[in-house]
This record gives C-alpha cells, sequence and structure tokens, in this order.
C-alpha cells in the first residue's frame, strides 16, 4: 500500500497499538473496582459502552465515579501485574498482519510494511512475558496469507497469566470471579473495535483514495 | 453567563443560596440538560450515548454530569427545585386553605400538617422505601454539633489544655469498631476522662460565655432540601405563623390572627395592596347605597366644622344621613368608642353576610350566556374584554356565595348581555343582508366590515359595563377587578347540547324567522320568507314517527 509519509504512517499505526494496549489495561482496572463498591450503583453495560467508545482514551470511565488505587484495586498494584501491560500490547501487536486485510488501490499493506508496524510496536515496549501469549506475528501472518479463518481474540491468555503469576488475583473472591468474567467479554469486544480503529487510522494515512476500498 | 445564571437561580431559595457550591453547583448544567431532553423529547440515556465520545468541553461536562446521575452520585438539581416547590405548594394549600373568613384553631393546622407528614411516610412506606433511609433533620446545640471541636476552636484549645494530661495516654477507638449497639458505651468511654473537671476559672468561664453568645442556641442541620422545607412548616406551626389565601389574587400570605381582613398586603401591579383595592371599592360601593364608611362618623368638631360644610355641600345627594351639624365638642370618653383604629383595614358589614346558594338553572343560565360570548370574541367584544366580562361574572358570583350581592343582581346582568348578544345577532345578520342585496363593489366591502362594527361593538361593550356598574348597589366588584387566577381562567368551549330541535329554537338558535318578519315586516306565507324581493325557503321541520 501506498503511504503518504511511511515512517509516519508505521509510527503512528505503532502508537494506535501501543495506546489500544494502555486503554485496555486501564480499563481492566477500572471495572475490577466496580466490584469494590460500586458494584450496585454501575452498570458495567455502561462501562463497556464508554471503553468502546474511546478505544484510545479511558479517562471517560471516571464520569461513572470509578477510580484505579490502592484502595479500590489494590490487587492489580503489583509488579507481576503490571507485566500485564507489555503482554497485552504484544497479544495486539502479533495481529498486526490482519491489516493485511485492507486493501487500497495500491494494494494491502505489504509484508514488510506489516514486519516495519510490528518492530515498532515491539520496540515501544511490548513484551511476550513468560510466553504467556502462545500466538506469534508469523503464525497470524500465515494464517492471513492463507486465507484461513483467525481465532478470535481472547483473554485465555491473560486468565493463564494470573493463575500462575499473580497470587492475589488468583484467589477465589468475589471480586476475583468479577474480573474473570467480564475480562473474557471485554477482550473480544475491545479487539474487534480496535480493529475498525486501525483500518480508519491506514485510510487516513494512505496515499489511496478510500472511497470505494474494498474490506476482505 | 454561568455566573449569571447561577445569581439568579439561587435567589430561589435560602437553602439552595447556601449550598450553591456544593450541592448545587451544577444547577445551571442541570437546567441545560433538562432543557434539551424537553425540547427535543430524548431522554436521558439518548443524551448520554450522544456524548459518549465528547468532541468539546460542553459535551464532556453534559456526558459527565449524566454519568453522575446514572450511578447515583448526583441528582438534575434544577429538577429537584422545580418538585421542590410543587411539593411546597401542595403543602401550603393542604395545610392553610380554608374559607378566608375563618382562621382555624392552631392545632388544626397542626393537625392538618401531621396528616401531610404522615400521608408521605405511608406512601414511602408502602412503597418500600426504608424510613431511616429518607431525609430527616437534626437538632443540635452548638457544642454537640459533629464539628462543634473546630466550630468552636479556641474553647475546644482551652479545654484541650486543661485535659491534656489524662488525654495523652488514652487509648484511641478503632473506628471499626463503633456501631450502633455500644454508642453508650463509646460516649461514657469518652466521658471518663471529663469526670473529674472542675468548673473552669472566673475568667475562662467569661470568655466561653462570650464565645457561646455568639452561637444560636438551636442547630438544625437537615439532610436535604426537602426537610429544610419541613423543617419550616414546622417553625411556623410552633412560632404561631399561619398562612391564609387572599380572595382576591388567590396567592398565600402570612396573616396575622388579629387581622380581620382575608386579604393580603402584598403591592400588585396596580401598585397597592389588595386590602387598600378593596377598601376602596368597598368604600364606593357604600357611597352609592349612601351609607357613610365607620371611618368617617367621627363627631365634628369646631375646627373642623367649616371643613364639613364644604363636604356637606358636595356630598350631600349621596349621603343618607346629614352629616351632624356643628355641635359642642363630645364629652372626651366617648371619642375613643368612635374613633376608628387606623392601622386596621375598614369594613363595612356590620352583620355577617349570608351566603346565597346559585339554582342550577342560573348556573346553566350563566354557562349560556357565557358560551355565547365566548364564541363571539372578536365580534362583540375583544379577548381582553371577554376576559374582563368573565372576570366580573367570577367576581359576582363570588359576592353571591359569600353574600354580598343578592341573584336578582345576577339575572339583571344576564339579561342584559343576553340583549347585547340578540341586538348584535341582528345587526350582523343586517349586514349580510346588506352585502348580499347591494350590487357587487368589492372595494367598499371591507370598510363596512372591518371598521365600523369594531367602533359599535367597543362602545357597545363600554355601555354595557357602565350600565352594569350603575346597576350594582353593593357587594358585587366592579368590572375588570381580578379574581382569583383559578376562576379567571378560561374554560374550553361547551357548546350547547339540545335533545330536540323545539328546545334548541326555544333557545334562541333557529329565530332567523321571527327575526326576519321583524325587521323587514314581510311575513312570508306557507314557510317561506321574502327578503328586499329575494324569497328564502325555511326548512320544514316535521317530527318523523314510526306510524
Amino acid at each position: 500500500m501506498d503511504f503518504i509519509n511511511e515512517a509516519a504512517a508505521v509510527n503512528g499505526l505503532a502508537d494506535e497499538i501501543v495506546k489500544g494496549g494502555v486503554c485496555l489495561f486501564n480499563a481492566v482496572k477500572y471495572i475490577y473496582s466496580i466490584a469494590e463498591e460500586s458494584f450496585y450503583t454501575v452498570s458495567i453495560k455502561d462501562a463497556f459502552k464508554i471503553v468502546l467508545n474511546n478505544i484510545t482514551d479511558t479517562d471517560s470511565l471516571t464520569a461513572l465515579g470509578l477510580r484505579i488505587d490502592g484502595e479500590s484495586c489494590g490487587e492489580m498494584m503489583g509488579e507481576e501485574y503490571e507485566k500485564v501491560l507489555p503482554l497485552m500490547v504484544y497479544s495486539l501487536a502479533v495481529r498486526i498482519p490482519v491489516l493485511k486485510n485492507l486493501r487500497g488501490a495500491s494494494g494491502p499493506m505489504t509484508d514488510d510494511q506489516l514486519y516495519k508496524v510490528y518492530n515498532a510496536v515491539m520496540a515501544k515496549g511490548a513484551e511476550n512475558y513468560k510466553d504467556a501469549v502462545t500466538e506469534s506475528f508469523m503464525e497470524i501472518k500465515y494464517l492471513v496469507r492463507k486465507g484461513k479463518r483467525l481465532p478470535p481474540y481472547n483473554a485465555d491468555w491473560f486468565k493463564t497469566y494470573i493463575y500462575t503469576s499473580v497470587p492475589a488475583l488468583s484467589e477465589i473472591t468475589n471480586k476475583n470471579m468479577f474480573l474473570l468474567g467480564f475480562a473474557d467479554v471485554l477482550f473480544a469486544m475491545f479487539y474487534s473495535c480496535l480493529e475498525e480503529e486501525l483500518f480508519e487510522k491506514i485510510k487516513e494515512y494512505s496515499a489511496d483514495d478510500f472511497g470505494e476500498s474494498i474490506e476482505i | 453567563m454561568q455566573n449569571m445564571a447561577m445569581n439568579a437561580l439561587v435567589k430561589c431559595h435560602p437553602y439552595v443560596e447556601a449550598c450553591a457550591s456544593t450541592e448545587f453547583s451544577s444547577v445551571v448544567l442541570d437546567c441545560i440538560i433538562a432543557y434539551i431532553c424537553h425540547s427535543e423529547g430524548i431522554g436521558l440515556e439518548e443524551l448520554w450515548a450522544r456524548c459518549i465520545s465528547p468532541k468539546s468541553l460542553y459535551e464532556k461536562a453534559i456526558f459527565n454530569r449524566v454519568s453522575e446521575y446514572k450511578t447515583g452520585r448526583g441528582i438534575n438539581q434544577w429538577i429537584n427545585i422545580v418538585r421542590m416547590q410543587e411539593y411546597a405548594r401542595s403543602k401550603i394549600k393542604f395545610i392553610y386553605e380554608c374559607d378566608s373568613n375563618i382562621m382555624l384553631r392552631p392545632e388544626d393546622y397542626r393537625t392538618r400538617m401531621e396528616y401531610f407528614d404522615l400521608a408521605f411516610s405511608v406512601a414511602a412506606n408502602e412503597t418500600g422505601c426504608p424510613m431511616d433511609k429518607l431525609p430527616s433533620v437534626k437538632m443540635y446545640t452548638p457544642s454537640t454539633l459533629p464539628d462543634s471541636v473546630f466550630m468552636m476552636g479556641r474553647m475546644s484549645k482551652n479545654i484541650y489544655r486543661r485535659l491534656s494530661d489524662v488525654l495523652r495516654d488514652a487509648e484511641m477507638w478503632d473506628e471499626k469498631t463503633l456501631n450502633d449497639h455500644n454508642r453508650d458505651q463509646t460516649a461514657l468511654d469518652a466521658f471518663s476522662y471529663v469526670k473529674d473537671m472542675p468548673r473552669p476559672a472566673e475568667n475562662d468561664m467569661r470568655f466561653a460565655l462570650e464565645a457561646v453568645s455568639e452561637l444560636s442556641e438551636t442547630v438544625y442541620v437537615p439532610d436535604s432540601f426537602k426537610d429544610m422545607i419541613d423543617l419550616e412548616f414546622m417553625l411556623m406551626s410552633q412560632k404561631g405563623i399561619y398562612m391564609s389565601k387572599c380572595p382576591r389574587c388567590g396567592r398565600f400570605f402570612v396573616r396575622d390572627p388579629e387581622e380581620k381582613s382575608p386579604y393580603c398586603h402584598r403591592v400588585n401591579s396596580s401598585g397597592m395592596t389588595c386590602t387598600e383595592q378593596i377598601n376602596e371599592e368597598l368604600g364606593i360601593a357604600a357611597m352609592k347605597r349612601g351609607e357613610v364608611p365607620v371611618s368617617e362618623e367621627k363627631p365634628v368638631s369646631e375646627d373642623t366644622a367649616s371643613e364639613n360644610e364644604t363636604v356637606e355641600n358636595t356630598n350631600i345627594e349621596e349621603t343618607a344621613e346629614p352629616a351632624p351639624q356643628t355641635e359642642p365638642a363630645p364629652e372626651p370618653e366617648e371619642v375613643p368608642e368612635v374613633k376608628p383604629e387606623p392601622a386596621k383595614p375598614v369594613f363595612f358589614d356590620e352583620k355577617p353576610p349570608q351566603p346565597i346558594e346559585i339554582p342550577k338553572e342560573l348556573e346553566k343560565r350563566c354557562q349560556r350566556v357565557y358560551n355565547m360570548l365566548y364564541k363571539r370574541i372578536g365580534t362583540l367584544m375583544t379577548e381582553k374584554e371577554f376576559r374582563e366580562w368573565s372576570g366580573y361574572l367570577s367576581d359576582t358570583k363570588r359576592d353571591l356565595r359569600e353574600g354580598n350581592a343578592e341573584l336578582s343582581q345576577m339575572e339583571e346582568f344576564l339579561d342584559y348581555w343576553e340583549t347585547a348578544v340578540k341586538k348584535q345577532s341582528r345587526k350582523s345578520r343586517r349586514h349580510k343582508e346588506a352585502a348580499f342585496d347591494t350590487p357587487s363593489y368589492p372595494e367598499s366591502l371591507p370598510v363596512s366590515h372591518s371598521e365600523k362594527p369594531d367602533n359599535e361593538l367597543s362602545s357597545m361593550f363600554d355601555e354595557a359595563v357602565k350600565a352594569a356598574e350603575e346597576k350594582e348597589d353593593s357587594g358585587i366588584s366592579p368590572a375588570g377587578t381580578e379574581a382569583a387566577p383559578e376562576e379567571r381562567s378560561f374554560k374550553p368551549f361547551d357548546p350547547p347540547k339540545y335533545s330536540t330541535v323545539l328546545e334548541a329554537m326555544m333557545d334562541g338558535k333557529y329565530k332567523s324567522e321571527e327575526l326576519l318578519t321583524d325587521s323587514s315586516g314581510d311575513s312570508a306565507a306557507d314557510g317561506d320568507i321574502t327578503v328586499n324581493g329575494k324569497k328564502i325557503t325555511l326548512p320544514n321541520w316535521e317530527r318523523i314517527t314510526r306510524e
């Protein structure tokens, strides 16, 4: 695909993915805090609506009176849980080949362009800590190239990591069960919205006219 | 802009003003939200969804505020103020509305208030609302207030200095262990540190006296606006302040129990109070009846004799009893008996008026005349004139009910207006005929229809009002005076209903035959009428029977 400025496009897309990862990370914390004292006053549906309408900005969740501090989500303040952030960004980075599905007049993004974006994201701090994320860039690239159906983005790696590495969150408590429950739904919905957002970004950076774009 | 709106809004009640920076800090935004929802016909959910990805500070402010409503961290305070106003109105009406000539006993007012509050409690209880969650007012003395240590800082410091030795080794309470069951235990444990404290020295006591005398004896801490309103009612009842509805303007006012006048002392648009206005009107009516107002019945001294003579000369025909001739000054002890109290309003009715019940037939007739005139707004009278007329009718009815007027006056009034309507009907018919008969001159027609009738009819109205005023003897308020708002309001047009054609004809609906015959003098045979050489066939009404 031809970009107006390829370097800017690569950097912009990498930024968007990192911001998405940070947003998902914060969203999990905010929603987890609902279980602390706002269980009957804040509707989780409203929280989801806000997150999914503001993919790269979770500040709006504070409007619901939610806050992320040691009191409301102390279990997530440990060092081990902090590693979830680079893991989340990594889990999104490995799915970069999906962007090939957007085809402009000059064709889809090339493998080289996709790889550059992936590298830029990795350079910004994405990391597969303890190999928690089982998917890889190459694997997804292969599936996209073959036109095979991709497995949906899910929270399995997140749950596995929590069970194995974050003892405070792996205890059977009301709050922790709430976390594991909403994570499944949130991750799938969030990725779907982020993908749409990335396609829009590509259209912005692209030199092609997407008046009649074809999405495969 | 927001500050201006805020300043205007907070004046609605001192409580709102006091909480302007806390509870009511977003009242302007609340007002905007309510307006958007109302004007665009959308709900809060839709407005919230619209602003979910805010693109401006305005949208963000709305989104944040609606989120507060959704999560129960705030309510729309603008709507709250409006609803509170309605609550206060209902409560005032429930407690204080009664016959304006009667002041109830304090216990009656109190009972009404208790009944109202109990009804509220019953409703809350039956709808599953826990009573302890409902707002309430707490009563404190300054030293028992939750923040008394900080509010009375200097005194507290002095006390602390005296107790510092004892308190130094005191064990701190764990807040989590405090609950409803150990309140007394906690309080008495705290008391144990001060039980041996002697009374302070004279200087300290004087200092304390100064500090305490600056503070109010009782401090009320209401949980909410509603409780503030309830507190006002309660304190009014305790202090013997009662309200009454002015029968003239329909608004409530604080009435002095010793005050005889049921009218308020609020200055209205006329620049006078209702009491002053009613006194003036009654004064005029009494003058017409030829009675001398009580206030003018004082004996004439030598000094005022010449002045009275001039009054006699001018008003001699109007007064029934001649003014006393120049006499020696009355005995000093008699003067206070005759002299009226200047502060109190003057009333002319010595004996209590006998209320008159308006017969149903007369009520029906009133309604019929009302409908007839309502239909003729724009022809017989303007809307403003109709409003005045309807106000006059309401006043007359009220006067009848209060015993200040007689049925014959009402009948005369209705007679007059029925005649006026008939006259107008004839005239308009003649106009139609003239328009029908005259050769077509399109330019001249609008002149005859638009200008002349208006002048004629408005003069007819003035004439009618004047005549009605002349006819009234006493008690009836003159035309144009204000009635209570609920009486004044327009009623939707209710057309007269007839079960038979005969009934309608009897009512004057189908009197064309008679009118035409009278006006033209051409009688028609076999149901046909000739008007200026043209034949009009009248409908032939026949009773249809099964046979």
